[in-house]
């Protein structure tokens, strides 16, 4: 997938605004997204992925909610430079370490092979090392 | 003689305008591999099933439009309308059974269930020509039988079958604005090209095509308006036609040329309904490129293009029937 486009899987059980704000977050954490990039706007992103325009709208103001993007009205929405993140909770580092395990779970019950699953975290653990 | 004559020339050729526009339709060049509004292997059109389909498809279309020529031509005044009316339902019913065909014939391809669209705003080639043509096939077509319907009023013409065509005239003027506004403003980027430039200038080219056509009516209702006199009519009005005729031919060509096989809607096919119309209350979009040739749908499942058509059939069917009982009372 070429990496300025997003993709929504209409069969998918998460909603597609919710599979929108996580393909968005993640192109900004991984800076292939930077401070100042304009998005497409609503009405197009919601034309070219057939769902209604609400749902693209809800998904922006969700992600300037937490602080990525910043929407002007009449000028669309870009991407913003985060303030300082506070650091995070116990909780969310325990949380973090319980959805990875299920997600592993997950993807082994599939039929993924271990070593596989230690490679691609491998391969994760030395992007994020980069950035 | 000579207007009687030409007014037969004139009845049939426009009867013969919609089974050409279906035969276009029909084409080989599909977006995707699609066959008659239906995904189809890769191949599909080309096997010994597609080109019977493909086959049966013109073989009927033409006999039925003879059949519709011949009816016209014994019609009279009602003639032209009636004949292009024939012709246009007669080639939507052919294709909904070649459609019906596929559908039944070709091994079945699932729709994507993953849709991709640029998040990036690609930035726009110099094209501000491309606005220009843009604005013009919004502002031409309701301004011609704008002009015509002023110059009745200052000719203070008492004829209300003309008033009643004019009415029309400018009603499809204002419907061809709309679909200019529509492809331009309300289209799937990705149905159209691959890159957002190229669909813009595809979803251009092809309205202003569609107000070319449409404004061989709109303007030859204005220039009877104009014009009372037939033999200047006609002498004005058949140039101006073959004119406009070569203009839409190489829009077309161009259109077909730069036809990109590689988009196609990400939508099932159940969404296309006979082949030929879409109607998906789901979807935003309210223009897509039909699948086979060169052209688009309205989403007829969206409330704005059900509106729409409410008024226009509405407009469409009053202005029609007045129309026939003034003539039939003025002919009494």
């Amino acid at each position: 997938m070429p990496p300025l486009q997003i993709q929504l899987d209409v069969s998918s059980e998460v909603p597609a605004g919710r599979q929108i704000v996580d393909q968005l977050r993640m192109l900004v954490m991984d800076r292939v997204l930077h401070p100042g990039d304009q998005l497409a706007p609503v009405r197009q992103l919601a034309l070219d992925l057939g769902i209604h325009f609400n749902t693209v709208a809800e998904a922006y103001r969700t992600l300037a909610q937490e602080g990525f993007l910043e929407i002007v009205h009449g000028r669309g929405a870009r991407v913003v430079e985060r303030g300082s993140i506070p650091a995070a909770t116990p909780e969310v580092a325990q949380d973090f370490r319980r959805r990875l395990r299920e997600l592993v779970a997950g993807v082994r019950s599939q039929g993924l092979s271990t070593a596989k699953v230690a490679g691609e975290l491998r391969g994760l653990a030395a992007s994020l090392e980069k950035l | 003689m000579t207007v009687s004559l030409l007014y037969h020339l004139l009845s049939f050729w426009f009867t013969l305008i919609g089974a050409f526009a279906w035969h276009l339709l029909a084409t080989r060049k599909s977006r995707g591999d699609s066959f008659f509004g239906v995904r189809v292997e890769a191949g599909f059109e080309d096997s010994e099933t597609g080109s019977r389909i493909l086959g049966q498809f013109r073989m009927r279309l033409w006999s039925l439009t003879a059949l519709a020529a011949v009816a016209a031509e014994f019609l009279g005044a009602a003639g032209i309308g009636t004949g292009i009316l024939l012709s246009f339902l007669a080639g939507g019913l052919v294709f909904a059974q070649a459609h019906r065909m596929t559908l039944r014939l070709a091994p079945a391809q699932p729709a994507p269930v993953v849709r991709r669209a640029s998040i990036a705003v690609e930035p726009e080639e110099s094209s501000s020509w491309l606005g220009i043509l843009d604005a013009l096939a919004m502002i031409v077509p309701p301004v011609i039988p704008a002009i015509a319907v002023a110059a009745a009023l200052n000719r203070g013409s008492g004829d209300r079958a003309l008033w009643f065509f004019l009415v029309f005239a400018l009603f499809l003027g204002i419907m061809c604005a709309a679909n200019q506004w529509a492809l331009r403003f309300r289209a799937r980027s990705t149905d159209w090209a691959l890159s957002q430039n190229d669909s813009r200038r595809f979803r251009t080219y092809l309205g202003v095509m569609f107000s070319l056509i449409f404004t061989a009516p709109i303007g030859m209702i204005s220039l009877i308006a104009l014009l009372p006199d037939p033999v200047v009519f006609f002498a004005t009005f058949l140039p101006l036609e073959v004119l406009l005729l070569f203009v839409v031919w190489r829009i077309r060509f161009w259109l077909t040329k730069h036809l990109d096989p590689r988009s196609i809607d990400p939508m099932p096919d159940s969404c296309w309904k006979w082949g030929w119309y879409y109607c998906n209350p789901s979807d935003p979009a309210l223009v897509v490129p039909l699948r086979t040739g060169v052209g688009h749908s309205f989403n007829c499942g969206h409330p704005g293009v059900k509106a729409a058509f409410a008024i226009v059939t509405t407009l469409t069917v009053v202005s029609l029937a007045v129309t026939t009982v003034l003539s039939s009372q003025l002919a009494h």
